[in-house]
């Protein structure tokens, strides 16, 4: 039981409620500051006991987890040892960011932003997995990195009687838009993933493949729709669907689209006030409804390659709201509150090849997003604009840049949708980043 | 908006202005390690008639090669087999208008030791082998001789059409040798009496014996007439229609010239 501002005591429903990822560590500090303030009334052996216990509850959990990832990279290796053939890589990005905001320097520093490694054994011709863990800085964590699963599935070669097709089943990528081929030709994500329309990873089965002669290529997949990051109790019933198709009716031009539909969030009681004169409680008898689309084009003519990329998010809530009174005299009342938040925007990314032109290996890139977070509301839309220049170091036999510099300078406009909204500080950043990869293939 | 194209039209003014100094007088080649010899032996007497042409030939395999020509890193892919529909989807997104030029014919000769009588032997038979069904030559009629099934690695163009032409949708057995190159393999049979492997019909020698398969001894006659049934094309694969140097290459190579180079290499000209 919590107390708002109000001091009315407020219910809240855990179930509905995301838990954010770091509440572990919150429930961490309350649970040392409990121990702290028994100090002053000075019961030595509880505190003591209570420590030993905080620090065991704290070593089991580290336990369980260190057991946990060696458990799963055994047992991957096990599998990949049985394969006739797996594929082992990696690919690491350190990153030099400096951030600027009226005029002074917010942050600077060197991070290790990502850290993938991959193993991908094949079981037969026909069959292959792929586990791929994401290691990466974070301050989440009292060590300063954090671990994550962002692949794990199996992909079978036309399961289906569809030439070239595939079938994958676990943790998957999201054929929605750009994201799920998105080549950071920038440092900065894909536009829906930077506005987190869409996870890049979810857990769900998938069937992709191409069109015959190179014609385009299609997905059709069913997600949790969550996201890689929340399993559990984090994850409702229902599933997300999305449905991707492109067409390259001729080399260097290719149009295409994705939709994706959801009901996210949970259903039952939001919210319940309670004070001497009434009660509120907020339920929600169905599930939201979102609706996303992407269209998207690619341009790729001699040295020169455009992407963009529109898209549109539609998320629509009804809740019930039931007000009690404790005076008789007053009537109860019941009312639905129906919102629809709809967001859109647009990303265009220019690349520029220098090297048939210059013989330099790199690339100019700029790249454009608009996004406005909600299109009801006269408030800020955003824009930004990023300059980068990328240098492809050393590359594989197969011309795959293997080791290459990124330098992008990039600035955060907030945009007013009305003049009497007061302006808001532009946001800079020069990033510098070393992304390399390895790979070896493992014969049996 | 409007910095993002002062910014994009600046890109352009570079671009354009750059490419003013471009000048080429070369042409990159990589792929399959079946076609490399072809290319090879073709380049070197290309840039005799041309002196001033500089050709640079790279093996890899086919999809190295595809992958490369994707990658606009070389002017032709060298491939032993046809391109796929994803490499090729991936190709136009690119840009990349891959054309698949047809130079040559090759046939997989099925090789054993000189020693091993056997002389001819089905498709359905290469299959048992390779997946582990018979793994005694004495179940053939041969010698009481352990099988040892020879391949190339899964990468090969030339696994690639093994896999098509001979294995179906099955997976090669698991004790089977998986070698880089087709003279690995020639060797290796060579070197081992209950052998058993293919390669192209360029890389046969003395030292090794072709089977006829099904009753088809592998020649540049049946592999030419279709009657040898373990056969595929080579191909040069461009970025459009050949044009320039490259035009004049892959002229050069289909010239009666080049297809007599095709021959020597031990491979089977188009006619």
């Amino acid at each position: 039981m919590l107390a708002n501002r109000t001091g009315e005591n407020m219910n809240i429903n855990p179930y509905f409620h995301y838990q954010p990822e770091d509440s572990q560590q919150d429930k961490d500090t309350q649970v040392n500051l409990n121990s702290t303030l028994s100090v002053f009334v000075g019961n030595k052996l509880w505190l003591e006991k209570h420590i030993v216990k905080n620090i065991y509850k704290k070593g089991a959990r580290m336990l369980k987890k260190t057991i946990l990832k060696i458990a799963l990279t055994f047992l991957t290796w096990a599998v990949a040892l049985q394969a006739g053939e797996t594929k082992v890589a990696g690919e690491i990005w350190n990153r030099y960011v400096a951030n600027r905001k009226g005029g002074k320097t917010t942050s600077s520093q060197f991070s290790f932003d990502r850290g993938y490694f991959t193993l991908e054994p094949k079981l037969s011709d026909k069959i292959k997995g792929r586990f791929t863990l994401d290691f990466f800085s974070s301050d989440k964590y009292n060590d300063g990195a954090g671990i994550k699963v962002k692949y794990g599935f199996l992909d079978f070669a036309e399961l289906l009687p569809i030439k070239e097709s595939n079938f994958q089943v676990g943790l998957i990528k999201n054929y929605f838009g750009i994201v799920y081929d998105w080549e950071y030709p920038v440092i900065e994500k894909s536009l829906e993933d930077k506005e987190k329309v869409v996870a890049s990873v979810d857990f769900g089965a998938a069937l992709s493949g191409y069109l015959p002669k190179g014609f385009g290529e299609y997905a059709l997949g069913i997600y949790n729709g969550e996201g890689y990051t929340k399993t559990q109790s984090k994850v409702n019933k229902n599933f997300a669907s999305v449905f991707n198709l492109r067409l390259t009716p001729v080399a260097g031009i290719t149009i295409g689209g994705s939709v994706l539909m959801d009901k996210p969030g949970f259903t039952g009681l939001i919210r319940q006030t309670t004070s001497s004169t009434r009660a509120e409680s907020t339920f929600k008898k169905v599930f939201d409804t979102r609706t996303a689309y992407a269209g998207i084009t690619k341009l790729a003519f001699g040295p020169v390659e455009i992407w963009g990329e529109y898209l549109f998010n539609q998320y629509d809530s009804t809740t019930q709201v039931k007000i009690t009174h404790s005076d008789p005299t007053l009537e109860d009342t019941i009312r639905d509150n129906v919102y629809t938040y709809k967001s859109s925007g647009y990303s265009v990314t220019p690349i520029i090849s220098l090297k048939s032109l210059t013989g330099f290996d790199g690339d100019l890139v700029l790249r454009y997003d608009y996004w406005d977070p909600n299109t009801a509301v006269k408030n800020y839309a955003n824009a930004t604009v990023v300059a980068g220049l990328n240098y492809h170091i050393l590359r594989s036999s197969s011309a795959s840049p293997v080791l290459t510099l990124q330098l992008n300078w990039q600035r955060k406009s907030y945009v007013k949708e009305e003049a009497t909204i007061a302006d808001k500080s532009p946001e800079d950043q020069l990033g510098l980043q070393l992304k390399w990869k390895f790979s070896s293939t493992i014969l049996k | 908006m409007k910095t993002f194209m002062k910014i994009l039209v600046a890109g352009l003014l570079l671009v354009s202005s750059t490419s003013l100094f471009a000048s080429k007088n070369r042409i990159t080649m990589s792929g399959s390690t079946t076609v490399l010899p072809v290319a090879q032996k073709c380049a070197e007497a290309f840039m005799d008639i041309n002196p001033k042409i500089n050709i640079s030939v790279r093996g890899g395999g086919s999809g190295v090669g595809i992958a490369s020509l994707i990658a606009k890193s070389v002017d032709i892919g060298l491939s032993s087999r046809a391109i796929k529909d994803k490499e090729l989807a991936t190709a136009k997104q690119k840009g990349v208008n891959a054309v698949d030029n047809i130079i040559a014919l090759d046939g997989l000769a099925v090789v054993v030791h000189p020693q091993n009588p056997m002389t001819e032997i089905t498709i359905k038979t290469i299959k048992d082998i390779y997946t582990g069904k018979i793994t005694n030559w004495k179940a053939l009629g041969g010698p009481d001789r352990e099988i040892v099934a020879i391949s190339r690695d899964v990468a090969s163009g030339t696994f690639e059409v093994f896999k098509e032409k001979v294995l179906g949708g099955d997976k090669t057995k698991e004790d089977a040798l998986m070698l880089a190159s087709n003279k690995a393999v020639a060797t290796t049979v060579q070197e081992t009496p209950g052998g058993i492997g293919y390669i192209g019909l360029g890389y046969l020698s003395e030292g090794v014996k072709a089977l006829k398969v099904e009753g088809v001894v592998p020649s540049n006659k049946t592999v030419q007439d279709g009657t040898y049934k373990l056969a595929r094309p080579l191909y040069m694969l461009t970025n459009g229609t050949p044009k320039g140097l490259v035009k004049e290459y892959i002229d050069f190579v289909l010239s009666a010239s080049g297809q007599k180079l095709v021959s020597e290499t031990g491979y089977v000209p188009l006619q």
